[in-house]
């Protein structure tokens, strides 16, 4: 050969040999995390959940790309759904059962192994982007339980009223506040960015990506591109944001073929703040009752699209009770580690779930709302020991006993509108007996202190 | 060496010093305020139902005015006009949550007592009194603001059971020093949300005023708690005055009991207070209690309004209106009612105002909900009341309208002239005229949306 076509071929080759050595690095490694969180975001608003008002052409693609989850379950509030979410167990045995306050002494514990720790056990990077609320103290932050990196805030965008000698709210990057307060119209776009950022420093890597985003919570707010230009106000536009940035992390991991190795979950962590005669343009939660801190269906069901090309099918409609819990377990096993063998994990992979291959694994779903057992589900069929009454002011009142407890038929009636307890006192009997023997089974966390002092002065 | 003394005196401006001690000692203080209490759900005040067993007693031992008023039916702004006695549009606070302007010219009862020589001490038993809300914990030494309830997830507050126990233990601490003390209690459980009290049921026992329970479900069921809430308040109130009783300090002691404001349980279609100026709202109970000073069983019934409190308080202990330091001369809207409480005999009829002003509303995209979104400067209602002749105007409807109280007690036929009226005008002018004197510019705080929005779920915005 010429000394021309020897540089040729050796190029080539080392090209070849280069490019083999990149195809063996995306598929060598374990699977990609990506755990897409909406704030308050209900189950009817999105398109491909039914919603006639708000249009989200990404996050309907994803769930013809992949499944939709039918019967996913978050807890009526922020950081009992979050807690519930990262550790795989009921908000009650990490003791995360309600919404934690800015400077407040408490949040979760080093004890907790987070969904952060155990993939970064595995060899994951890991980043939390958006909103924690987990507690606000930095030894309660995502850096030390379990995430490298984060950006974002540390609890809800509203929690900043001076009457109570809240801080403004402000944004982290790791343990440093780089912003206070906090631009929220631009805070969308910012953890797209961050999000992309993240995954390209860590290609060559299996990463765990959680981006827990900002929106639709109120106070809601939009990048510029996006006000004032759905149909739905400001809560159309915010969610339009979403799906828009969806639709960016998804053509980012095309991009840099990591798409057929890299889970995608998009889903919310409570019901939505519903519509009501006064507040026209707010949350939907479909056909359920009730919003946003209720054990209603529609306080505590909230959509759920899982994609991973090439393990589940695409357009998968699944039906079958499955909740954040689940994710983590999940995560775990596909990453190809053990769960932790110290502790109760509620939760159950849904591989196989998810996949179609298998019914969900869980058959129960106990609404836990603060430390107390609300409701139950078992099969189709629910029962409400404790619920709240809704005021003439619209206010939600203490939670009072039902007597006689409640009881829909999930299936028929998913609205909650007929009261059939009459009819089944043996299910009554039934739900209450599972009810009480997972109450004796549940090892409570050290509990917060009772919400209202966090306002004191 | 007399002139060396006033040159002395004069020099050391209004100190304590010129307060010569060769008067009698100064009296005690005990200034008792209760939210939303209206005066005729009282038993002394002729409600059937025995809701006030001790306050009762205490008006028996002073004297009690029939008929009193509050100026506006909202908390923060009655309380500073009650310690300033001046209009709230004097003031420059027409809403909960602002302040007093740092103005030299308005003087406060404790700052006045204060430079005398008292002790102060203040417990407030809800939001809207907060110190870092009103400022008017600069007056007092000891300013308690401990509450420990919460309710509608933001309104911090506390119950009469939890603010007696501190009150009472300043009083142990303050009570026979070489000072007087002037003590503050503020009791907040007659205001939403009305809680049964367990033990509190109030029973009709007045056989002679036979007492007929509302027709309304609704308007029963609130009644009840509400008196239950009285009740409740009222025993706290008796554990304050056996206190008196057992440190010897009860003939020392001047007790003033009022309200900042009463509450329509219905009435007109309207429960609350705050957007209306009717007789259950603005109707509050006054009773003076000092025993050799003030004449005992004795009823005045010339209406007298919140802001003739602390004149009439000055008046009965330092009698000198220069508050220590200030040097300026104090000016008081109201006026003292000390001759009539020490000789008997009614004080002479005097006009009482009051106003009330709104929140404006608007919707807050963002929030998702409707916000009071800006401060207004012009009342929505006020009015005045001539011996049994009642006003009340809403400028921005022109919508005059009379009462007479001696013939419609419960406000049910009202005398109503619009614009189109010839007097409308020659009546309304009187109005106008009054709040324009007393309207000041006085730099007001002005609140963020989210504390306005937290006030709004206090009940105090429409």
């Amino acid at each position: 050969m010429t000394n021309r076509r020897k540089f040729i071929s050796s190029v080539f080759a080392a090209y070849l040999a280069a490019d083999r050595e990149l195809l063996a690095e995306t598929s060598s490694h374990t699977p990609n995390f990506v755990l897409l969180l909406a704030d308050d975001l209900g189950y009817g608003d999105l398109s491909c959940y039914g919603s006639t008002e708000i249009h989200t052409p990404n996050l309907d693609r994803m769930a013809e790309e992949g499944a939709k989850l039918e019967e996913f379950y978050a807890f009526p509030t922020c950081t009992p759904s979050r807690a519930a979410l990262l550790t795989g167990r009921y908000p009650l045995r990490s003791g995360l059962t309600r919404v934690l306050a800015p400077k407040e002494h408490f949040g979760i514990s080093d004890y907790e192994i987070t969904l952060g720790q155990a993939l970064e056990s595995c060899g994951y990077a890991t980043a939390c982007i958006g909103k924690w609320h987990l507690g606000d103290m930095l030894r309660y932050g995502p850096n030390r339980h379990g995430f490298e990196y984060f950006y974002g805030l540390h609890y809800s965008n509203d929690m900043t009223l001076r009457v109570v000698d809240w801080p403004p709210i402000r944004l982290y990057r790791n343990e440093e506040i780089i912003e206070s307060p906090a631009h929220q119209d631009t805070l969308t776009q910012r953890y797209t960015q961050q999000a992309i950022e993240f995954i390209d420093r860590n290609k060559a890597k299996p990463f765990f990506l959680y981006l827990p985003y900002t929106m639709p919570h109120v106070p809601l707010a939009a990048s510029a591109k996006f006000r004032g230009k759905s149909s739905y106000g400001l809560y159309g536009d915010a969610v339009d944001e979403i799906d828009w940035s969806v639709g960016q992390i998804l053509t980012a991991l095309k991009a840099r073929g990591l798409d057929q190795n890299t889970l995608t979950v998009f889903t919310s962590d409570n019901g939505p703040a519903i519509r009501t005669e006064f507040v026209k343009r707010a949350g939907s939660a479909g056909p359920f009752r009730g919003g946003k801190g209720t054990t209603w269906e529609g306080g505590t069901r909230v959509p759920c699209i899982a994609r991973w090309p090439g393990h589940i099918p695409a357009n998968l409609k699944l039906k079958g009770i499955a909740s954040l819990m689940d994710l983590f377990p999940t995560c775990v096993e596909i990453a190809g580690g053990t769960l932790p063998p110290d502790r109760v994990i509620d939760g159950k992979s849904l591989v196989d779930f998810m996949e179609g291959k298998a019914p969900s694994p869980e058959h129960e779903f106990f609404y836990y709302s603060g430390r107390r057992l609300f409701a139950v589900r078992a099969g189709n069929w629910k029962v409400h020991f404790i619920r709240r009454k809704r005021g003439p002011k619209g206010h939600l009142s203490t939670p009072v006993y039902c007597h006689p407890p409640e009881l829909y038929n999930l299936e028929k009636d998913p609205g909650e509108r007929d009261n059939v307890a009459a009819d089944h006192p043996d299910l009554i009997e039934r739900l209450s007996r599972i009810a009480l023997n997972f109450q004796a089974s549940m090892d409570p966390g050290k509990l917060p202190p009772p919400f209202w002092r966090t306002f004191l002065p | 060496m007399r002139i060396t003394w006033l040159i002395l005196a004069a020099a050391l401006g209004g100190s304590c010093l010129w307060a010569a001690p060769t008067d009698a000692p100064l009296p005690n203080v005990l200034l008792i305020s209760i939210d939303t209490l209206r005066a005729d759900h009282l038993s002394c005040y002729g409600y059937a139902r025995r809701t006030s067993p001790y306050i009762d007693g205490l008006a028996q031992e002073g004297t009690r005015f029939s008929r009193a008023y509050t100026v506006i039916p909202l908390t923060g702004p009655a309380h500073l006009s009650l310690f300033t006695s001046r209009y709230p549009q004097e003031n420059g606070v027409r809403r909960n949550g602002v302040a007093l302007p740092d103005n030299r010219a308005i003087v406060t009862l404790p700052q006045i007592l204060r430079g005398h020589g008292y002790q102060t001490g203040a417990f407030v038993s809800s939001w809207p009194l907060l110190g870092r809300l009103t400022h008017l914990n600069r007056y007092f030494d000891s300013y308690d603001e401990h509450l420990t309830r919460t309710y509608q997830l933001f309104n911090s507050s506390r119950y009469a059971e939890d603010v007696t126990p501190r009150a009472l233990k300043w009083l142990h601490k303050h009570a026979n020093k070489k000072k007087p003390f002037f003590l503050w209690v503020h009791y907040f459980d007659p205001h939403e949300p009305y809680l049964f009290r367990a033990g509190f049921d109030p029973a009709d026992v007045d056989k002679a005023h036979p007492y007929q329970p509302p027709k309304d479900d609704g308007m029963r069921e609130r009644m009840r708690n509400y008196d239950s809430e009285i009740y409740y308040t009222d025993h706290s109130i008796g554990k304050l005055l056996a206190a008196l009783d057992a440190m010897h300090i009860k003939d020392s002691t001047m007790v003033v009991l009022v309200a900042d404001h009463g509450e329509s349980l219905g009435q007109h279609g309207y429960v609350g207070h705050g957007r209306h100026l009717f007789e259950g709202i603005i109707h509050i109970p006054f009773i003076v209690r000092y025993p050799g000073h003030v004449k005992a069983g004795q009823v005045i019934d010339t209406p007298v309004s919140i802001i003739d409190v602390t004149p009439t308080i000055v008046d009965l202990t330092v009698k000198n209106v220069e508050a220590a330091k200030e040097k300026v001369p104090v000016v008081f809207s109201g006026r003292s009612l000390a001759s009539s409480l020490k000789d008997g005999g009614q004080p002479t009829d005097r006009r009482i105002y009051y106003v009330t002003f709104p929140g404006k509303k608007g919707y807050a995209p963002q929030w998702l909900s409707w916000m009071w979104v800006q401060n207004e400067e012009l009342p929505s209602h006020f009015g005045r009341i001539d011996d049994f002749s009642k006003a009340i105007w809403d400028p921005g409807n022109k919508k005059l309208s009379l009462y007479d109280l001696r013939s419609d007690p419960h406000e049910l036929h009202a005398r109503i002239l619009t614009a189109s009226n010839s007097t409308y005008e020659a009546d309304t002018s009187a109005l106008k005229k009054w709040f324009s004197r007393t309207e000041t510019r006085a730099t007001e705080q002005k609140l963020s949306p989210h504390d306005e929005e937290v006030l709004k779920s206090l009940g105090y915005v429409q």
